[in-house]
């Protein structure tokens, strides 16, 4: 018998050294089963001001102390928005009485265009789905709300003998016309109204039985452009306000930098997530995530320090390097994570964010590398944000603006 | 050309492998169109040989109408981008992380020029790929 095969022979299994850690690194499973395995690191202060409380627990606090009360939190794509959000919905169940929801975007919208009334219908079904177990059985005029919001949220069949008429009498027919004065927001839409409506009559028994209820919506970020997200906030956001029903919203990174000051006239709390530090090599809350997830156990200090440092505090690229340098450590058959793995890992991520950069902006962006100047103003400056190959700070309360280092890494010289 | 690392079928399949079945990935695999169907051909073997899992293989000209929904039955998922669609990347990029939270793979094959239209265009689904590769067929490689 081949002694290589013999029963005895343990064979060596590199997967098993790198699966668990890619199991835990991975950016794009949801922060949800993060959470569950406890792999977050939770922040100990406002990344914008460290005599702050951490994000997650201003929200908790305000959302527990003002009934009502609209937040919104914004933060470039990957900053850690959605992990902030599942941490606030954990903190707000340390008290009994509180009603909790955590809503996806895409459970109401598909963003191809904009729905006013989805978001407050998506809040009221779930809701409902709440009460026979919080509240027993429910009443009479709440089974009819309900079931009129599931029309309207969801759709209905009805079913004609005839063509419907289209010349139905002289019932009269509505004419706006318009007044002198513009209201600063828009009138509700007629079908927004009644949505609203049905949604007050499901919360009602909630707040009869004194439940603090707060809805947290993630993902109305994706609506990358403000006057997208505006549409929603203008309709839904204000249609609850005075309904005692506290919402918290992830929104886009460009409101953030809006001139109309929309978000803090608008929110009554507004929080910000820069990228995680001002320096990222020395940030401990960077190694301390990569740490808990089990990278000291594969690779050196040397190797933790580069990957925090070239992840530009954006925090799943700080997980998606880590991943990377891993798979680069497995493909070349080595037990752990090397500098040369790390290196391959920044060039990779580096070359993402110069995929596609046209002349304007790679001029913006050396012009931001040799004098520091960078205009939020302009279309491509904006767009170069968004797309974090421009990364913005905050110090001292002032927020400033450095290219990716991994982009920065792979940037042709200048001609 | 692009700056990204090359890979082959083989050495892709072993990294999604490594990291096990059931861990989500999407892969954006550059690819020029006149070897297209042989990585094709050479990703679907390794698939079955390594990961023994179904493949399925589609293209986003033929999914214009239908979009690209959940596959849901964990097979690994190649999708060929043969056609500039901007609704359907701006649907990607808004929607990607849920095409995979079943665990599945979803590899996404395109030119190079195409490659760098949907990065430049789709910026919450290149923040979220699990990488960039161009991959060339197995006889290519010199491996």
């Amino acid at each position: 018998m081949d002694p290589a095969k013999s029963p005895d022979t343990v064979i060596f299994d590199r997967r098993q050294i790198y699966r668990p850690f890619l199991e835990r690194l991975n950016p794009i499973a949801l922060s949800g089963s993060a959470i569950q395995r406890d792999l977050i690191v939770t922040p100990k202060f406002d990344p914008r001001d460290p005599e702050e409380p951490p994000i997650h627990e201003a929200f908790a606090s305000a959302a527990e102390l003002q009934t009502g009360a609209q937040m919104a939190l914004v933060g470039g794509i990957g900053s850690g928005k959605t992990t902030a959000l599942l941490l606030t919905h954990d903190r707000l169940k340390r008290y009994k009485d509180a009603v909790n929801l955590f809503i996806d975007a895409v459970e109401f919208t598909d963003f191809s265009e904009t729905n006013p009334g989805a978001m407050l219908a998506a809040i009221g079904l779930r809701l409902f789905a709440r009460h026979r177990r919080l509240l027993g059985e429910p009443l009479a005029p709440i089974e009819e709300a309900h079931k009129k919001l599931h029309e309207l949220g969801l759709g209905k069949t009805v079913w004609y003998h005839d063509e419907p008429d289209d010349y139905g009498g002289d019932d009269g027919y509505r004419v706006d016309i318009p007044g002198l004065m513009k209201p600063r927001y828009p009138q509700l839409e007629e079908r927004v109204s009644e949505v609203k409506d049905l949604l007050g009559t499901i919360l009602l028994p909630f707040l009869e039985n004194d439940r603090q209820v707060t809805v947290i919506v993630d993902g109305l970020d994706r609506l990358i452009e403000p006057a997208r997200f505006r549409e929603f906030a203008e309709q839904d956001l204000r249609a609850v306000r005075g309904l005692k029903l506290t919402v918290i919203v992830a929104a886009p990174l460009l409101l953030w930098y809006d001139k109309t000051r929309f978000l803090q006239d608008y929110f009554d709390v507004v929080k910000h997530i820069p990228a995680a530090a001002a320096d990222p090599q020395e940030s401990v809350f960077l190694k301390d995530i990569l740490k808990r997830r089990g990278a000291g156990q594969l690779m050196n200090a040397t190797s933790l320090n580069e990957i925090c440092q070239f992840s530009g505090g954006v925090l799943r690229d700080l997980l998606a390097l880590a991943q990377s340098a891993a798979q680069y450590a497995y493909r070349d058959a080595q037990d752990r994570i090397t500098r040369k793995h790390v290196q391959a890992a920044v060039h990779q991520l580096g070359n993402r964010y110069l995929a596609g950069l046209g002349t304007p902006q790679q001029r913006l962006i050396q012009r931001l590398q040799k004098d520091k100047r960078f205009s939020i103003l302009d279309s491509t400056s904006r767009e170069l944000l968004v797309n974090r190959q421009v990364l913005e700070y905050s110090k001292g309360g002032r927020d400033y603006f450095k290219v990716h280092p991994a982009l920065a890494e792979v940037l042709p010289n200048p001609a | 050309m692009s700056d990204f690392d090359h890979i082959t079928p083989f050495r892709l399949v072993r990294t999604i492998a490594a990291a096990g079945r059931g861990h989500p990935a999407i892969y954006l695999l550059i690819c020029e169109a006149a070897v297209a169907k042989l990585v094709e051909a050479d990703l679907r073997v390794e698939i079955d040989v390594q990961l023994d899992a179904p493949a399925t293989t589609e293209a986003i000209s033929e999914l214009r109408d239908k979009g690209l929904p959940p596959s849901g039955d964990g097979s690994v998922r190649l999708v060929h981008i043969d056609q500039w669609l901007p609704k359907l990347v701006d649907a990607l990029d808004r929607h990607s992380p849920f095409l995979v939270q079943d665990g599945s793979q979803l590899l996404l094959l395109a030119g190079d020029e195409m490659a760098k239209r949907i990065i430049r265009r789709a910026p919450n689904l290149r923040n979220r790929l699990t990488d960039v590769f161009e991959i060339e067929p197995e006889y290519l490689s010199g491996g």
